[in-house]
This record gives C-alpha cells, sequence and structure tokens, in this order.
C-alpha cells in the first residue's frame, strides 16, 4: 500500500515496514555468517520496539536487543516468542530478575555485584547470562582488572548450575579505526582470560551498526544494528542509498491555514518543538510542499510552526519534513548532519504522542 | 515494592523527595502548581485564571496537572488538539476547556462530542466549527497581524454577532508584546464590544505580557508559568525564585568505574580525563530527552556537587567525572542519586541557558522512560 493511498489526518511519522525488511535483508547478507541482532531500545529509535521486532522476527532475525528488562518484557508480551533471544544490559540498582528469567530473556552481567543478582532470582528457571567487558569505552562493562573476579564468580555458577552462560561482548568507541582494532585485542585477550579460568562463550559480539557495515574483521559471531535497520546511515561520507539501504520513517504534516503577514503568506503546520520538531531547526532545514523545499524559517513554537510559502500553498496541502526523498523532502541523515547531531537523536526523540503509521505490515 | 509496577505514592502529601523510587524519575510537585496560580492571582488581580495543559502538561502530565490546577480554583483549561481534551472530560473535568489548534472536519466533530470549545481565525473558521455543532468559539486574534488581520477581525467579528456559534472568550497571541500590538490589542476589544459581544475570558498568556497589554480584564492565561518555566529565551535569564519549577528530574548511578589519567570517555573519545578519577554511569541519555549536545557541556548534581557530563551523550545514557567528589573526600556509588534538573542540580532554566533554548522546550521533551510521579 503506498502512502499516497492512505488517508493520514495532521502529522504522522509514517513507517514503511518493507523497506525495513529490505534494509535487513541488506545488511544480513553484508555481515554474513555472523548473526544479526535488531537493536530496538528507545523504542527503536522512535519506530516502535514492538512492531519493527515483529518485522524482524518475521524475515528471520533471531537476535533482539532490548537494553532494559521493561522493554524485553513488553516484546514478549507483544507476541516476539521464546524462540528469538532477547537481551538487556541496563538495570536499575534494585531492579528484580525474577520476570526477566522467568520469560527467558538473556542478562548481560558487568560485575559480581549484578551477576550474583542475576543468580539469585526466584524464578524456576536458570538465568542465561552474557558477560560485557569494557574495552575502552568506558561506559557498560568489567574493567580489565575487574574481570578475572567476575570470570571466577561465572565458572563457580556456571559450576552449580545457578547460570548458563550464553554469551561475551563489548561497545566500541568509534573514536579512530586503531582504537577499535585495540579494543578487538583487549576483547581477545579477554575471551582468553576467561578461557584460563573455565569459562566459554558460545557467542562473542563486538561490532555495532558502523563498525559492523564497515570492516570484516570486527564481526564475530554476531553484529548489533539500529540505525541502519532503518536506513540512518552511522558514519561520514556515505548516503543510505550508497549503501543499499531506504530510510523507513516520513515525517508528515497537513497545511492547516495560510496565514498572511503583509505581502508575505505563511502556511499554519500543526507540529512543533513538543511534538519533536527541534527549536533548533529554524532556519536550517527544509520541508517540502507540493514539490518544493522550504526553509523553516520562522520560530518553531511548541505545537505549531509557520513557513514561508508561494501563493498556490493551500490549508490540506500535504507536508513532507523528512523521508526517502522522493516527494523532494530532505532525509533526516541530512537533518542530522544540518544540526551538528545524528538522524538517531531526531527520531528517537519523537513524541510518543506524535502518531504512527505502520505501511506493509504482512 | 516492585519497581515494575512503579513506585508507591507518599503518604503524606508533599513529603516525597526525589529519588525515592529508584528508577529515571521526574517528580511533578503539585504544590508548586498550586502556588503558582496563587502567586499569579495576587500579582494580576484576575479572578479568573486558564491553564494550558497541552501536550500532556507539557511533559507533566496532563491529569495530574489539570487536577491540582482545579484545587487551585482555575477557572478552564487550554489544550492543542480536541483528542487532549477527551481524557480529561473521562476524567470528569466539567469546566470549559479550549482547543485552540483545531485541524479539520474531524477533529471539529470531536470537539462538539466533547463539549469543548474551538479557536477561530477567520469567518471560515467560524462557520466550520457551526456546521460541526461546537458548543462555543473563542476568536483568535494575534495582535502583531497589522492592517491585514485589523481587517479580518472585524469581519469575524461581525459573522460572530449572528450569534450562530456562542463567543466564550478572545484568545490572543502576542509572544512579543510591544506598544503597537497593545494599542492593536484594545482597538481590537473595540471592535468586539461594538458588535455586542461579551465573551467571558478574554485572555493573554503569560503574567508579564497580559500585564502590559491587558489592563482591566480579569482573565490570565498560564502555559509555561504554570509550570515554573519560560517558553521565551528572555525568561530563563531570570534568577528569581519565582515562578517556581514544578518538576524534578533525578536517576540512580548505575555503574561506577575507576578510570585511570589520559582516558577517553563514551564515543568518539571527546572528553579525556586528566587524572585518575571515578565515572558514574546515569541511565538517561537523548532518547530519553537529554539534548546530545549537553555532552562537555552541562553539569548534574550528586551529593550537593554538580559535576560535569563527560563526553557525548548516548541514546540512553550519560556518564559524570566525579572528581570533584573525590577531592572533597566523597566516594560515590551505585544508587547515589543523580539530579538532572533540580534544586539539587541544575534547574532547567540553565540547562536552556547552556543549550540556547528555553526551560519549557528541555522539559516538555523528556521521555517515556521517566516515571512521572507526584509529591
Amino acid at each position: 500500500m503506498t502512502e499516497t493511498a492512505l488517508q493520514i489526518p495532521g502529522t504522522a511519522a509514517i513507517i514503511d515496514l518493507g523497506a525495513l525488511r529490505d534494509n535487513i535483508a541488506t545488511l544480513r547478507r553484508r555481515v554474513a555468517p555472523a548473526a544479526f541482532m535488531v537493536v530496538v531500545k528507545a523504542d527503536a529509535y522512535g519506530h516502535g520496539a514492538v512492531q519493527v521486532a515483529r518485522a524482524a522476527t518475521a524475515a528471520g532475525v533471531r537476535d533482539i536487543g532490548a537494553l532494559d528488562i521493561p522493554n524485553a518484557l513488553a516484546l514478549r508480551r507483544g507476541g516476539i516468542g521464546p524462540t528469538v533471544r532477547i537481551l538487556t544490559w541496563l538495570y536499575m540498582p534494585r531492579q528484580d530478575f525474577t520476570r526477566a528469567v522467568d520469560e527467558g530473556i538473556e542478562l548481560s552481567a558487568s560485575s559480581v555485584a549484578e551477576l550474583d543478582r542475576i543468580a539469585s532470582s526466584r524464578s524456576s528457571r536458570t538465568p542465561a547470562v552474557q558477560f560485557s567487558i569494557d574495552t575502552g569505552l568506558h561506559r557498560d562493562g568489567a574493567t580489565a582488572a575487574a574481570w578475572p573476579r567476575l570470570m571466577r564468580r561465572a565458572a563457580e555458577l556456571q559450576r552449580e548450575g545457578l547460570i548458563a552462560v550464553r554469551g561475551v561482548w563489548t561497545h566500541i568507541a568509534e573514536a579512530s579505526e586503531e582504537e577499535d582494532t585495540a579494543a578487538m585485542r583487549r576483547f581477545d585477550t579477554a575471551i582468553q582470560v576467561a578461557s584460563g579460568l573455565g569459562v566459554r562463550f558460545p557467542l562473542r559480539h563486538l561490532a555495532a551498526s558502523s563498525a559492523a557495515y564497515r570492516r570484516a574483521d570486527v564481526r564475530y559471531d554476531m553484529v548489533r544494528v539500529g540505525g541502519h535497520c532503518w536506513g540512518i546511515p552511522s558514519f561520514d561520507g556515505v548516503t543510505a542509498a550508497q549503501m543499499g539501504l531506504t530510510p523507513v520513517m516520513t515525517l508528515v504534516t497537513t497545511v492547516v491555514g495560510v496565514v498572511r503577514r503583509g505581502a508575505a503568506s505563511y502556511a499554519r503546520l500543526p507540529i512543533g518543538y513538543a511534538d519533536g520538531l527541534p527549536r533548533e531547526a529554524r532556519g536550517i532545514v527544509s520541508v517540502a510542499i507540493r514539490g518544493r523545499r522550504h526553509i523553516l524559517s520562522e520560530e518553531i513554537q511548541a505545537t505549531s510552526v509557520l513557513v514561508p510559502v508561494p501563493g498556490d500553498v493551500r490549508p490540506g496541502d500535504r507536508v513532507h519534513l523528512f523521508g526517502t526523498g522522493a516527494h523532494a523532502e530532505q532525509t533526516v541523515r541530512e537533518w542530522g548532519d544540518l544540526l551538528g547531531t545524528l538522524g538517531d537523536e531526531i527520531v528517537a526523540r519523537l513524541s510518543p504522542r506524535l502518531p504512527r503509521v505502520y505501511l506493509d505490515p504482512r | 515494592m516492585s519497581l515494575q509496577n512503579g513506585s508507591p505514592a507518599s503518604s503524606v502529601p508533599g513529603s516525597r523527595h526525589p529519588g525515592q523510587s529508584g528508577v529515571r524519575e521526574a517528580l511533578i510537585d503539585l504544590g508548586a502548581i498550586r502556588r503558582n496560580i496563587d502567586a499569579v492571582r495576587a500579582q494580576t488581580g484576575c479572578t479568573q485564571v486558564l491553564a494550558d495543559v497541552s501536550c500532556d502538561g507539557y511533559g507533566h502530565g496532563a491529569l495530574r496537572v489539570a487536577r491540582a490546577a482545579l484545587e487551585a480554583g482555575v477557572s478552564g483549561f487550554l489544550v492543542a488538539r480536541p483528542g487532549e481534551a477527551a481524557s480529561l472530560r473521562r476524567a470528569g473535568v466539567s469546566v470549559p476547556i479550549v482547543a485552540w489548534q483545531v485541524q479539520d472536519a474531524a477533529a471539529l466533530a470531536e470537539a462538539a462530542r466533547e463539549r469543548v470549545d474551538v479557536a477561530v481565525d477567520s469567518v471560515q473558521g467560524l462557520d466550520a466549527a457551526a456546521r460541526a455543532g461546537v458548543r462555543g468559539v473563542h476568536l483568535a486574534l494575534d495582535p502583531t497581524g497589522g492592517e491585514l488581520a485589523r481587517v479580518e477581525w472585524e469581519a469575524l467579528c461581525r459573522a460572530a454577532r449572528r450569534g450562530v456559534v456562542p463567543v466564550h472568550g478572545v484568545l490572543a497571541r502576542a509572544d512579543r508584546p510591544d506598544e503597537a500590538s497593545a494599542a492593536f490589542l484594545e482597538e481590537a476589544l473595540g471592535i468586539l464590544r461594538q458588535e455586542g459581544l461579551q465573551p467571558r475570558f478574554v485572555h493573554l498568556h503569560d503574567v508579564e505580557a497580559r500585564a502590559r497589554m491587558l489592563a482591566g480584564e480579569d482573565t490570565v492565561r498560564l502555559a509555561a508559568t504554570l509550570y515554573g518555566l519560560s517558553a521565551d529565551p528572555d525568561g530563563d535569564t531570570a534568577d528569581d525564585a519565582w515562578p517556581e519549577p514544578v518538576l524534578t528530574l533525578t536517576a540512580p548511578v548505575v555503574a561506577v568505574k575507576d578510570v585511570g589519567a589520559g582516558e577517553g570517555i563514551s564515543y568518539g573519545y571527546t572528553y579525556v580525563t586528566a587524572r585518575p578519577t571515578r565515572v558514574l554511569l546515569v541511565p538517561l541519555g537523548y532518547g530519553d530527552g537529554i539534548p546530545r549536545r549537553s555532552g562537555n557541556l552541562a553539569r548534574v548534581g550528586v551529593r550537593g556537587v554538580t559535576l560535569p557530563v563527560a563526553g557525548r551523550v548516548a541514546m540512553d545514557a550519560l556518564m559524570l567525572d566525579a572528581s570533584e567528589l573525590l577531592d572533597r573526600g566523597i566516594d560515590p556509588a551505585v544508587g547515589e542519586i543523580a539530579t538532572v534538573i533540580g534544586r539539587a542540580g541544575w534547574p532547567a532554566r540553565r540547562w536552556a541557558r547552556v543549550l540556547d533554548t528555553t526551560s519549557l522546550d528541555i522539559v516538555s521533551r523528556l521521555g517515556p522512560r521517566i516515571s512521572r510521579v507526584e509529591a
């Protein structure tokens, strides 16, 4: 079903699940034989975690990155069943793991304290645990100094049948190719240290969208991909089209009125910063109406913005803010470049109240 | 107490301290909402206050803000779109509500069903509202509009005089009030009254604008002021205590890590440690509404000290360099409460100044992973 066939009133984020499936297929081919995890944190960067996970798993993806337990449980409730592995790695200090273990969610541990809390859940199931090592990003993961103690504890709990060890992973900083290579060496060393202490990992993963696309040597057993699935390039010098990807989200609205100030006409658009249109976009990004681009030159209010337009623009005209470019609109990656940020930030910060419309759910 | 079901309500209103939930938390001080409303009535002498709860109360939760506002005696509410009014009506709010951004026939029909007034700025808009059976309108006026706006206003008032839809208010929008717009507004109200229209609510937003432009009218409309915030960058430069901010944003420190000197922190290593320090991981990032550009700019409060946000803000977390706590002999650990917005950290207006935006912008865009709880 095409966008034009849909009656979309007002403002909406249109999410093309056909394009999502095509992007995932392209990316999976590229990284094969490594497995492919679709990362759906922050509501799949604003695209809808459950909808994206359903489309991905229907297309054969068997690994989902959920970030935290509330998101993971919502995915199980949304029909992502036990044949799909769901990984979490961010917990609040008083997190109870019982329900997560009951639902077969895979839990990442960065410290002995975390591991012990996971192992002492009141579930009758054995927790499936992955281990996170800090290879330089200094965010999640055990430091190299803390790693041997964590591995000794893991070996002990595994021997006692209190955990099932499923994998080892890390995040890299992508400050430079050399530093990422150094991170890989630290990762390999950590795996060797663990092996010496009796802990072996069925699954090893290091790379996220950018490194996974650009380098074959980082892919290990699996890669974790978010932004590239929805067609937002994560590194400089390349467009989605050049990568063989299509932007999945198109942000649209409708002209609700035309205001005259002196000799000039302004279209009033019912979208503003409380919907997720950044105030700092003023004077920088364009919107497309009737196949022409118009810069958002006026102040962006909480729920509306005026845009100067020529005399032929009418109430009811469709407005494309960002998308594939098919209607002369910019891509969200272009908006990110123009605003000095990532397309990821723009889509992830769209208001949850802004309606999502799904094309091609199959 | 299960974290997944949210946190328990405190037994004594106003006694809840920020961060007790142990999760990402926006603590909404309903007493501050009531105090802001009382202060506005005292300052302006207006007896009628309209409270703007658009956009789910600009991130605070429209229903709880409405409840507090009603307790403080507001006369009515503004919402942006009729759909927002539906949930207020279902919660039992029976006072007048006006939806000021009405789009199409479906929205007008919803307004009619929910007994919500709509704002109209043209004769066509008035006629469409009448056809939809809307119960009342507020005539919308932009006093900066110039001669063309004056002509349209006269036509609108004449059309309204026919009485097809009752006129319940005049909604004036003037973000930059000045002498010319004050004169225009006075003239426009004169035209309105010549047509025999006497709406109950003649309202201009915000206290300062109103004071300058609407002498003698009994209604004030509160948006940012209600929440102790500003929709105008100039409003964020003041350091005085009023209006009182309503929202406090906290999260627990979820990991601590001791790192050496010369270590890069976060993506791209845009922050490098000068000396050995402790890095605190706070589970709030741009996916929660902390602007990505806050990295290496903003500060977050831990144990009475504001610590720098070290390196890039990621989608789900930010990191703090705790050197300044270690220097004071304080040993931060997992579970510490990090205050991102609030008295124990930076106020929203300071974030706004540093990020070159407004405090209302910052708070309106806080994301859904943050639990809203009430004090």
